[in-house]
């Protein structure tokens, strides 16, 4: 009841606020009249009885405002009160008003951006249910990199775990297919055991996936495809299920169409067919295929790990030639398809939020000089009754405003850049497909700006709350210029700026150093005016067809006819390209040793001109030659790298090898001649040991042509002037012309497949240069901010001293060694800070130097420069100012 | 206009030159000829100073007098150097300061003027030592060198003692006392000092006027600005000013001949 | 005595006190206050308001508006019953409060 009353009353002071003001009013009127009327009646003269109205009336402001809170409706009104005020003021400074908000937009923006991006990819689950439960299983050998397993191996560890409700095997493929209509295209997707889409509890969201039994099946072969498949080549008729479609030259009907988003193993995979056991399954060291298992509920990873530690012991006491050293690591799936970004994203998220720091010490300075300048204002509007608590509240209400506005415009920036950023991050980030805003990042953002507001704004409301009220508005006697302990703070502010300025500045020229150099190093072959495409047959030819005489031969032979060209070569893994293949082999003359142990090399099937079409320097023997045909003895070449490591000290160009495995087994190979290594897998990798067979001898029908020639193919076809693209419609109609069957794709310069392989790196320096340069702007605004302040707030002292005999030159001088100071301190930090994170960052991203002194000593004058341009115009309004007037205006 | 020297102003560089070099000669540290400064707001001219034609010679303590609006402030910042006249000739020692460039003036400034200001003016961070060492700096002298002399400067104001506090640190006559020891470091031509003891209380303002009276004693020239009656009559001498111009020129009981 | 001195709290209970006489308007409160502590103690309007508006809120006083001889509009303050309960309470505590303080304030006599 009691409380009904009370909230009743108080919500009659806030519906019928002008009839409780003016009850309020009246009732204090009444109270001044009682002391008029007293004064009066004690025989006072009007005089007295006006002094005592006014002494009575005196504070009767205050009394009002006590009473409304009182009331207790002072909060809300309080609040209005403001808000309303706070518009006005930043409306009134229009400039520090903008700064502050764009500071913040930046801040906030760039934040939100990378938050989505780590959110989307790092954190969010996988699109899977419960795809925590989702392990990636590999095969670890010692001083190897994480590797694929043989399918006798799978079979095994499916058999044998009990931690593992299900087990998939895939493999990454890529197919030429014909559609229905009867029209080729190549396509990327995955051969997978049939039980794929149960381990990931995807169902497809059209027709059915593929039937079980084709775990052993035969002949019949059924694929499941993409939505998007689907929808582009089959106009999303549902009809579709049920009719074949030619997987490189094998009839398979459309079983399914998976729904949109998605995209196992890869962004861009469209097919799924069922694993056909290869010929050469049965090998337990043909490793090919990628595992990924779901956990039973409850089963941690570490449980799986110990398991899958067991098993390899089992498999390497079982079958001791093939599973010698064999080990098997398994990870979250998660961590598979994301770990190679995570440090990256991790770094630059690191960026943004100093960038996000800098933003906020700019905030805090802006503050503190508008506190100071406000300091007056405050200090009348304390004399006039408003309580001290009441003006930190007035101050800090106008920097949770303008943390409000500065975090929404960022929002605004973050979704307006984040399309931007799905298109150049496309090939550089795994699951852009998913990254969205989600509202709890817009959450997570707005408390960062609470946060960064609270700190920011609740550092000059509490020194404004703290000043002693007569001393600010007797402020002006005595000597000159005040505030030297908040100059401090606003000095370390642009101090810690600059810092952090200079380790971003530095951090993103280290990464564009790094892309440089790899750019610029010696991969093995001359990029230039080389334009190169994939290839690959339909599929359909005889299994002993000759496909390097009947396709390859008369097209390479065709295109260096055309006009334009020069050189035409043909190569199975292009450099920096569509991946590589291994193998082991022996060297004739010398004792065998165990497989395990064998000597391995990146095997790759040549043309005679592959070498001279990409200008891969010759350093021994001889290139491939047209007599090198399939019945002459067999002929290689080998790389520097192979040479080093396997003849040391001799010559290799003579000496044999044989290929020893299984159906792989050939006769003794001459090696004819060393060429330089190129960059097979990446430019930052060092070169490994590559083999190279010419194509017209690899024997057809055998697996030897199944991986070097029934591959996608590589045409490198170098023109002897201008773009090489010019010549790639007429290069396409050779190969149309001979093979109408063979599809063409990825058509690209040899410096674009270049370029393309460091995309990723290319993105991070692109988005860390970005951030950088963006902490640039506001850490010099800041910069500017607090030397045009000193000067504003420091007028009468460098009047004085201009008086006392200083010229302009020896103001400006003043002004610049002022700056020239906090650059030096801000520096001796950021370089303390590059180092550090120097080390923190080339932990972290493979291939980068982490003392780069070109980069920093670059970075250090540029910012020196800058920082120099910054304080030269409030150093100009210093040094013209105007003595005399400054002077008298005391 | 009736003191106008129309001779001068006719004169060629080098007879201003010869000129100025005569004054100096004669021991006559300030002269103005003809001296305006006029300000224009809107469409209307305003003559702040206005045909001034002032002698002073060395040694003399002068005070300049007139109310508030008199034109006295703008005569004490033309002979300041803090501001250049709009029409006329100003020769400080000899020099000819009203054809001045902003360096120049800056020079003329730290070397022939000691300027005492009604605030003080002192950097509120610097030491007393400091302080009264600003003027050697711009001066270009060297560390040592300024040392030894701010530290004669502040002994002969009897602030030996305090030279390490800071204005804060200090009272109000201990901080003009300061302000004159800055004024005086650099041997000035003159003293021009501006209503010093206008920010002080009557005690501590006479002490002052004393410390005036000696350092003219010892042979400095005194340019007092001021409005109040009692501390001009403690002059040898009062320029009145009324309205920018000079309205009499009175030698005081307290001169000597 | 001036206001500020007065014991937080101590305030609302005199103005109980009083207006558990009989209902008045503030002026005459502040009046009676100074008459019956014989001018020990002195409410300005300062205090006496918003404390006023305070027990208002809390319902322990009720006000109306009446008329005046002098045709003024003048707010009335009564105590309610909850108010009445609220000053037992208050002055029991009080009771109890000030004899303790007494004692150790207060010098012993022997």
């Amino acid at each position: 009841m009691r409380s009904f009353r009370k909230w009743r009353l108080r919500l009659r002071s806030l519906l019928d606020r002008s009839q409780v003001e003016s009850d309020l009013d009246d009732e204090l009127r009444d109270y001044v009249e009682w002391e008029i009327d007293k004064a009066m009646a004690a025989g006072g003269s009007p005089g007295e009885a006006r002094r005592a109205a006014i002494s009575a009336l005196r504070g009767m402001e205050r009394v009002k405002e006590e009473c409304r809170d009182a009331r207790g409706i002072r909060w809300f009104e309080d609040t209005l009160g403001d808000l309303r005020f706070a518009l006005r003021m930043l409306r009134r400074a229009p400039g520090f008003a903008a700064i502050a908000i764009l500071t913040l937009a930046l801040g906030a923006g760039v934040n939100a951006l990378m938050f989505t991006v780590i959110d989307s990819v790092l954190l969010r689950p996988l699109p899977y249910p419960d795809s925590a439960q989702l392990v990636s299983i590999d095969s670890v050998r010692a001083g190897s990199d994480r590797g694929s397993i043989s399918l006798p191996n799978f079979l095994d560890i499916r058999r044998q775990s009990r931690l593992f409700s299900k087990m998939a095997a895939y493999e990454e493929n890529s197919a030429s297919l014909r559609l229905p209509s009867g029209e080729p295209l190549h396509s990327s997707g995955a051969a997978a055991s049939p039980n794929l889409f149960e381990v990931l509890r995807v169902r497809p969201m059209l027709g059915s996936p593929f039937p079980a039994e084709e775990d052993h099946a035969g002949e019949a072969c059924s694929v499941v495809l993409s939505a998007d498949f689907w929808r582009e080549h089959l106009s999303s008729d549902p009809r579709a299920i049920g009719q074949s479609l030619t997987v490189d030259g094998k009839s398979c009907s459309i079983s399914g169409v998976m729904p949109d988003g998605f995209a196992f193993p890869a962004r861009d995979s469209e097919f799924w067919i069922p694993l056909q056991p290869a010929p050469d399954a049965a090998n337990r060291g043909a490793s090919f295929l990628e595992i990924i298992g779901r956990l039973k509920p409850g089963v941690t990873l570490a449980a799986a790990q110990t398991e899958l530690k067991v098993i390899a012991s089992r498999l390497e006491k079982a079958y001791p030639d093939d599973d010698n050293g064999l080990g098997f690591g398994a990870r979250f799936y998660q961590d598979r398809v994301t770990g190679d970004v995570r440090p990256a994203l991790l770094a630059l998220l690191g960026a943004v939020a100093i960038l996000l720091l800098i933003a906020s010490a700019n905030i805090a300075n802006l503050q503190l000089a508008r506190a100071l300048g406000r300091k007056r204002e405050m200090a009348i509007r304390a004399a006039l009754g408003a309580g001290r608590t009441r003006v930190a509240r007035q101050l800090f209400t106008e920097s949770i405003l303008l943390a409000l506005i500065g975090t929404g415009a960022g929002l605004i920036l973050a979704v307006g850049s984040l399309g931007l950023l799905k298109r150049i991050a496309a090939d550089a980030i795994p699951r852009v497909q998913e990254i969205a805003l989600r509202p709890e990042v817009c959450l997570a953002l707005l408390v960062i700006a609470g946060v960064s507001a609270l700190l920011f704004g609740l550092a000059p409301a509490w020194q404004a709350a703290r000043r002693d009220i007569e001393a600010a508005l007797r402020e002006s006697v005595g000597a000159v210029a005040g505030g030297h302990n908040q100059q401090k703070l606003r000095d370390v502010l642009v101090v810690a700026q600059l810092s952090l300025t200079i380790m971003l500045l530095a951090g993103s020229g280290m990464l564009l150093r790094t892309l440089y150099g790899l750019l610029h190093a010696d991969a093995g072959f001359a990029a230039q005016q080389v334009l190169t495409m994939q290839t690959a047959v339909s599929g359909t030819e005889p299994q002993d067809q000759n496909l390097a005489t009947t396709v390859y031969a008369p097209e390479l032979d065709q295109i260096e006819q055309l006009p334009g060209v020069k050189v035409a070569g043909f190569v199975t893994f292009l450099p920096l390209s569509n991946g590589s293949a291994s193998a082991s082999f022996l060297i004739q003359g010398r004792s065998n040793r165990s497989p395990g142990s064998q000597p391995r090399a990146l095997l790759n099937a040549a043309s005679d001109h592959f070498f001279s079409a990409l200008r891969v320097p010759l350093l021994k023997g001889r290139f491939f030659s047209r007599a090198d045909t399939l019945g002459r003895p067999r002929v290689a070449i080998v790389n520097d790298v192979l040479a080093r490591r396997c003849f040391a000290g001799e010559n290799p160009v003579g000496k044999q090898i044989a290929f020893d495995a299984g159906d792989f087994k050939t006769d003794p190979i001459t090696i004819v001649g060393v060429v330089h290594s190129t960059r097979q897998t990446g430019l930052a990798e060092p070169p490994d040991a590559q083999l190279y067979l010419d194509f017209r001898q690899v024997p057809p029908a055998t697996l030897w042509s199944q991986f070097l020639l029934k591959q996608i193919m590589t045409y490198a076809v170098r023109v002897s002037s201008g773009d090489p693209v010019t010549v790639s419609k007429s290069v396409q109609q050779v190969i149309h012309r001979v093979d109408p069957g063979q599809t063409v794709f990825h058509i690209a310069t040899m410096q674009e497949v270049v370029s393309a392989s460091v995309e990723g790196r290319r993105l991070g320096a692109i988005l860390l240069s970005v951030f950088a340069g963006l902490a640039l702007v506001v850490a010099v605004a800041g910069l500017y901010g607090v030397l045009s302040y000193m000067v504003s707030q420091r007028k009468r002292d460098i009047a004085v001293r201009m008086a006392l005999g200083a010229s302009r030159d020896d103001v400006v001088r003043m002004i610049l060694s002022r700056a020239l100071l906090l650059y030096a301190i801000g520096l001796t930090g950021g370089v303390v800070g590059v180092i550090w994170c120097g080390h923190l960052l080339s932990s972290m991203l493979a291939g980068l130097q982490p003392w780069d002194p070109l980069a920093l000593g670059i970075t250090t004058f540029g910012l020196l420069l800058v920082c120099f341009v910054a304080a030269w115009f409030p150093a100009r309004r210093a040094a013209s100012l105007d003595p005399y007037a400054t002077l008298r205006a005391e | 206009m009736a003191s106008l020297d129309t001779a001068i102003q006719e004169l060629n560089p080098k007879q201003l030159e010869a000129r100025g070099e005569q004054l100096r000669q004669e021991g006559i540290v300030i002269r103005t000829y003809d001296l305006w400064k006029t300000y224009i707001m809107g469409d209307q001219e305003i003559h702040a100073v206005s045909g001034v034609d002032i002698e002073i010679r060395r040694g003399e303590y002068v005070a300049i007098m007139g109310p508030s609006g008199s034109g006295k402030s703008t005569l004490m910042n033309l002979i300041g150097c803090l501001d250049t006249p709009t029409k006329g000739l100003y020769y400080l020692n000899g020099k000819l300061a009203s054809e001045m460039e902003d360096d120049e003036l800056a020079r003329i400034r730290n070397k022939e003027i000691g300027f005492v200001f009604q605030t003080f003016n002192l950097l509120a961070r610097a030491s007393a030592l400091h302080n009264v060492e600003l003027p050697l700096i711009y001066a270009g002298i060297s560390s040592q060198e300024r040392l030894e002399r701010a530290r004669r400067a502040l002994s002969s104001v009897d602030l030996e003692q305090r030279m390490h506090h800071k204005p804060n640190e200090l009272s109000g006559g201990q901080r003009q006392r300061v302000a004159i020891a800055r004024a005086l470091v650099n041997h000035p031509s003159i003293l021009l000092a501006d209503e010093p003891t206008g920010a002080l209380d009557t005690k501590t303002g006479n002490e002052i006027m004393l410390l005036f009276e000696r350092l003219h004693e010892e042979g400095n020239t005194i340019v007092l600005v001021t409005h109040e009656p009692d501390i001009a009559s403690q002059a040898h001498r009062i320029i009145h000013i009324r309205d920018g111009k000079v309205d009499q020129d009175e030698i005081t009981s307290r001169s000597k001949n | 005595m001036k206001p500020n001195d007065l014991v937080q709290g101590t305030l609302g209970l005199l103005i109980l006190r009083i207006l558990a006489l009989e209902p008045m308007h503030g002026w005459a409160l502040s009046q009676r206050l100074k008459q019956m502590s014989k001018d020990v103690l002195q409410v300005g309007p300062g205090s006496l308001y918003p404390a006023l508006h305070k027990l208002e809120q809390e319902g322990w006083i009720t006000a109306e508006w009446l008329i005046s001889d002098t045709k003024r509009r003048v707010k009335f303050y009564s105590l309610s019953k909850e108010g009445r309960k609220q000053l037992e309470a208050q002055t029991a505590d009080w009771k109890r409060l000030s004899g303790a303080i007494s004692a150790i304030v207060l010098p012993v006599r022997s």
